[in-house]
């Protein structure tokens, strides 16, 4: 007997006829030639989301970015006019990666008026123009105004920094959001800059992890070891369903209903919850937030407790909110068909004083401890799933999210072959 | 590649018979191509509904594909769907244009 009411088709899944109910092949998760074709299908073609504005903190700012999926790396900059830009890391001179410290495969981030090639010293200003050739007399009717920096479509919604790889996008930023996502502006991202980052690779296809992360089917199971016993056995026995679900275009959510952690009995929660008052769904005492009302996009089903909305953007980008007043960001960057970069990030307002920072802390490992968990059994099915010997799988109507992220990136490279086709059939 | 359409070697001529397919990389693009009597049709060589590799099978009836994995099929002289998935998806094949050339099937694309 479902605990929260399902469309009026009877399930999630059946709300969305498009998606199917029978099993799911994860043919594109072990196909090296699927993978190349996400390559542009997918992630030349879609914006991607490479971090936040509180990155650039001043004028002159800059990070960069390593997208191997795309073979490039980028350069995110805060120009001498506040404006954020985006260009490939690469000198016009002869091609040397322009931006990077010690190693040049590693990310790197900091400050400067003007970017130097390590290799011959040509210079540019912070809106990619070339400012400087070494002996540019040597040159012939080289004409420096041709040899600014190449630029990657960018643009800016509610403090994140997307960009762009395709020469011409097909929609700007705010439609490729759509309704759904923009419908989280006015949360008070900019308050929420105290940031906790984890970085590890995976070896799992990028989707695999996706997967875990957009249904909560598994967390009673695999996470049961995280909580005493007593409300382990209660999660497991109870099982989980989600009060709400939404497709819209290309992106996904889930909303869950929370607990009051502090109203439980002390053993159905680990004693450093009690001391610290925190735990993996975050500090017990909400911040400050500033906020006179919600924005409209939040707490879809009106659960009160209020436990997260897990908004998750196509191609592999999810903001997840909770109801306790932070935020947690996930990225999944491939580097192969069956490898990816993981970034899971945390936001909280930051800490004013000691108990606060202490239970930030407690919030960090315990998301960390949930991570490892969840990338463990990461591995264990990709290897798997490349046997082939299963082909097909059966997901219930928790895991209709996971069903259409594999659908929508079929359809997203189906897209891009129907503009290979080179003659009108 | 240029963005002007243009045709690329995929098989030598021999490669399969009446009734068969296969699959191959042309530039980048995993691509299915079948022998219909005699006749060659090019099309993606993954399912649309959720990219099963299709190429390498026996045609049905000279003409018609199946995908193993939830039994949409299709006709690869024209890439219709002929028969819904199990579930319902009746999505076409992308198909692109052959021809002949000195001995080589050759695939347009741009």
């Amino acid at each position: 007997m479902a605990r929260w009411p399902k469309p009026p088709e009877g399930s999630w899944t059946e709300h969305y006829p498009e998606l199917g109910t029978s099993p799911v092949s994860y043919e594109d998760s072990i196909s090296p030639e699927f993978f190349e074709l996400e390559r542009e299908a997918v992630f030349k073609r879609a914006w991607l989301n490479v971090g936040r504005v509180e990155q650039l903190p001043r004028n002159g700012s800059y990070f960069t970015k390593e997208l191997a999926v795309a073979k490039t790396s980028i350069i995110v900059v805060r120009d001498m006019h506040g404006e954020v830009h985006a260009f490939h890391n690469m000198c016009r001179h002869r091609g040397n990666k322009l931006v990077w410290q010690d190693f040049p495969g590693e990310e790197t981030s900091g400050s400067c008026r003007q970017f130097t090639c390590k290799y011959h010293g040509w210079r540019y200003d912070l809106d990619g123009a070339c400012t400087f050739v070494q002996q540019e007399s040597e040159f012939f009717d080289l004409d420096k105004a041709d040899y600014g920096l190449v630029p990657v479509h960018c643009d800016v919604w509610e403090g994140f920094v997307f960009v762009n790889l395709d020469d011409q996008p097909e929609q700007d930023l705010t439609d490729f959001l759509g309704p759904m996502i923009t419908s989280l502006a006015g949360y008070p991202f900019d308050k929420l800059t105290e940031r906790w980052y984890y970085r590890s690779e995976v070896k799992a296809n990028w989707k695999i992890y996706m997967d875990a992360f957009q249904e909560f089917y598994h967390a009673p199971v695999l996470h049961a070891g995280q909580s005493p016993s007593k409300y382990s056995n209660a999660a497991r026995d109870a099982g989980f369903e989600a009060p709400y679900y939404r497709i819209d275009g290309p992106h996904r959510l889930v909303s869950t209903a929370g607990i009051r952690a502090w109203e439980l009995d002390q053993d159905m929660r680990k004693p450093v919850e009690g001391m610290f008052r925190s735990g993996l769904f975050g500090p017990w005492e909400v911040p400050d937030l500033g906020m006179d009302e919600q924005p409209e996009g939040l707490n879809p089903a009106g659960c009160d407790p209020w436990g997260l909305d897990s908004f998750q953007l196509f191609p592999n980008f999810t903001i997840l909110i909770w109801g306790m007043g932070w935020y947690l960001t996930y990225h999944y960057w491939p580097t192969s068909f069956n490898s990816h970069i993981f970034e899971g990030t945390l936001y909280f307002v930051p800490a004013r004083t000691p108990r606060e920072r202490l239970a930030h802390e407690l919030a960090a490992a315990s998301f960390k401890e949930f991570g490892l968990q969840d990338a463990n059994t990461l591995e264990a099915t990709q290897s798997m799933l490349e046997s082939r010997v299963i082909t097909q799988f059966p997901l219930n109507d928790q895991e209709v999210l996971c069903r259409h992220l594999h659908m929508e990136t079929a359809k997203w490279v189906d897209d891009y072959l129907r503009g290979k086709v080179g003659a009108g059939l | 590649m240029p963005d002007e359409p243009t045709f690329y070697d995929a098989i030598p001529d021999d490669w399969i018979s009446p009734g068969e397919t296969t699959a191959v990389d042309v530039e980048g693009i995993p691509v299915a191509i079948a022998n219909v009597d005699g006749e060659y049709f090019a099309f993606g060589n993954f399912c649309p509904h959720q990219a099963t590799p299709l190429g390498g099978q026996a045609l049905q009836r000279n003409c018609l594909i199946t995908c193993p994995e939830h039994h949409s099929m299709y006709d690869v002289r024209s890439g219709d769907c002929v028969m819904p998935s199990d579930d319902g998806f009746t999505g076409t094949l992308t198909m692109f244009e052959t021809r002949v050339l000195d001995g080589a099937v050759q695939v347009r694309l741009r």
